[in-house]
């Protein structure tokens, strides 16, 4: 019973992933799958706008990364190190982008701050917000284990100082946490088109702004190409989520 | 305990240098989540910017709730991300304990485990133009039937998408609470002479159960803000969302579009707080 459950589950995600590859490779989609012979000719006329795009995404992303390393990392540390009421309501603060909606957060951040629209800092912004908890969620756990404080303060007593203990103890005992929010927050930045609706320099969209558009505007064999550049990006990225997820400790009480 | 064993800092203040450390992220999360926040309430309050806004008024929510298109629309967003998240909880509950007993038994997995994750990395847009494929108006299943062609615009088409949308983010957290499962209990309950399904309605079920509230209370919140799919799909059925990103997109009437923003806010921490409690609750009840 729970094998026929996990199987068709499978199916479900999996069918409409194939059924786009076949439109994507169809010279007509509406005469049926492969409809006058399969082609590849949608993905050619798809790239060459698409990579633009798709690289402007991949920087945003990386910038969002490396933010969220930047400015979660000593706030994952603080909140896992000095629990107090005061960490208990940054964390209901930092989960604010989770509760309320993306496109509701997208109207508020326009009408707070137009004048940051066009620079795409408003975005960048918008995007760190918003993967700020999923790198909280991955952190402050792995920071708060008993065993590697132990470590540390055994590493400091024996005459290691902070960025050794950091770079020696700490940062290899967090690897799958990191990695996990590195991943988590990548795939986020890249495909995040809620919160992006207002406050995406309109000048210069992202990729599911291209991909919205083609939606609405272009055949269904070539936006079907253009999905699967898309998913064929975001796949690697998920792979590694898979992987530390099953490295991640599982807590069994 | 290791706190003792930390050297106190000497020659500074031993709070200032540690909260110090969250000052940057603190600022950011002040001023470009919270603070938006605060003005895009003030907004819909009438308290926004003078020419445009003049003083405290609950004008906006009377227009709003006393619009039939935008009851429609809450109606509609209430019904597709309650039943979207009760059909994708029913759908997870076999697959975890699956996966569950795979995990213990060491037994692979990894392909349906990554297939099973890949719909969270993938933006709402791509989930709607999923459906389109498969049952839009030249969709491939309207080949097998003719009445699927079309089903992406209407009420149960969308409803299969948000399912689809669900699950990801239903799996995960059930998993984990799946992994904790002790299968010494459900084995003794077998030998005691339950059957299957008694075992699996007076022991498994009970102890997921605060899990999958607590789990379909985020989906559902998640689900009521998702605007990517249905903006895809935005000819057929019309949801919370697509009001709000309208009020804007039509004339820029921010007060309007602040004013729904806060409503669908609302609902959705309203979820959230709901899932918690009642997953409280239910733990305190099963425990007991």
């Amino acid at each position: 019973m729970s094998r026929i459950a996990t199987w068709s589950t499978c199916v479900f995600v999996a069918v409409p992933i194939l059924a786009t590859l076949v439109a994507a490779t169809s010279v007509d989609f509406s005469q049926g799958p492969w409809g006058r012979g399969p082609t590849l000719d949608w993905f050619a006329y798809a790239w060459p706008p698409l990579a633009p795009v798709i690289g402007r995404s991949l920087a945003v992303a990386t910038l969002v990364v490396v933010l969220n390393l930047l400015i979660g990392g000593p706030l994952a540390w603080w909140v896992a190190r000095h629990p107090s009421p005061l960490t208990r309501i940054t964390g209901y603060l930092v989960n604010v982008p989770l509760a309320v909606p993306g496109i509701a957060l997208s109207v508020a951040l326009v009408g707070t701050y137009p004048m940051l629209r066009p620079s795409g800092l408003l975005l960048v912004l918008g995007h760190l917000v918003f993967t700020l908890p999923f790198t909280l969620a991955a952190l402050v756990p792995a920071l708060a284990d008993d065993e590697l404080r132990t470590n540390e303060s055994v590493a400091r007593s024996l005459g290691a100082d902070g960025a050794r203990v950091l770079r020696t103890i700490t940062v290899p005992a967090c690897l799958v946490a990191v990695t996990q929010a590195v991943t988590m927050v990548f795939a986020l930045s890249f495909g995040e088109f809620n919160i992006s609706f207002f406050i995406n320099p309109p000048a210069t969209p992202t990729a599911p702004f291209a991909l919205f558009d083609s939606y609405s505007t272009q055949r269904l064999e070539l936006a079907s190409a253009q999905s699967m550049i898309f998913i064929a990006f975001v796949a690697p990225v998920l792979t590694a989520i898979a992987w530390a997820r099953r490295r991640a400790p599982r807590r069994t009480p | 305990m290791p706190l003792p064993l930390r050297a106190p800092a000497r020659g500074r203040g031993a709070a200032a240098p540690a909260w110090l450390a969250a000052l940057p992220a603190l600022i950011v999360i002040g001023l470009f989540s919270a603070y938006p926040v605060a003005v895009m309430v003030a907004n819909s309050l009438g308290l926004g910017q003078p020419p445009a806004d003049g003083g405290p008024t609950l004008e906006h929510y009377v227009r709003a709730f006393g619009s039939a298109t935008v009851r429609d629309a809450l109606v509609n967003s209430l019904l597709i991300a309650g039943g979207a998240v009760l059909f994708t909880l029913v759908v997870a509950v076999p697959v975890v304990l699956r996966q569950a007993d795979d995990d213990r038994a060491g037994r692979g997995g990894a392909a349906a485990d990554a297939l099973l994750t890949l719909p969270i990395a993938l933006p709402g847009i791509i989930i709607g133009f999923f459906a389109i494929v498969l049952t839009g108006r030249t969709g491939l299943l309207g080949l097998a039937w003719d009445g699927f062609s079309g089903l992406a615009y209407t009420f149960p088409g969308l409803l299969i998408a948000y399912v689809y949308f669900c699950l990801p983010r239903v799996l995960g957290p059930l998993r984990g609470a799946a992994a904790t499962l002790d299968p010494a209990l459900t084995e003794s309950a077998r030998t005691l002479g339950a059957s299957r399904p008694r075992v699996f309605c007076t022991v498994t079920l009970p102890l997921l159960l605060p899990a999958a509230i607590e789990a379909g209370g985020t989906a559902f919140a998640v689900a009521l803000g998702g605007y990517g799919t249905v903006a895809t799909l935005s000819e057929g059925v019309r949801l919370l969302p697509l009001n709000v990103a309208n009020e804007l997109t039509t004339g820029y009437r921010l007060a309007a579009s602040s004013t729904l923003a806060v409503v669908l806010a609302a609902m959705a921490v309203l979820a959230l707080v709901l899932g918690r409690v009642l997953a409280r609750l239910v733990r305190r009840a099963v425990a007991s």
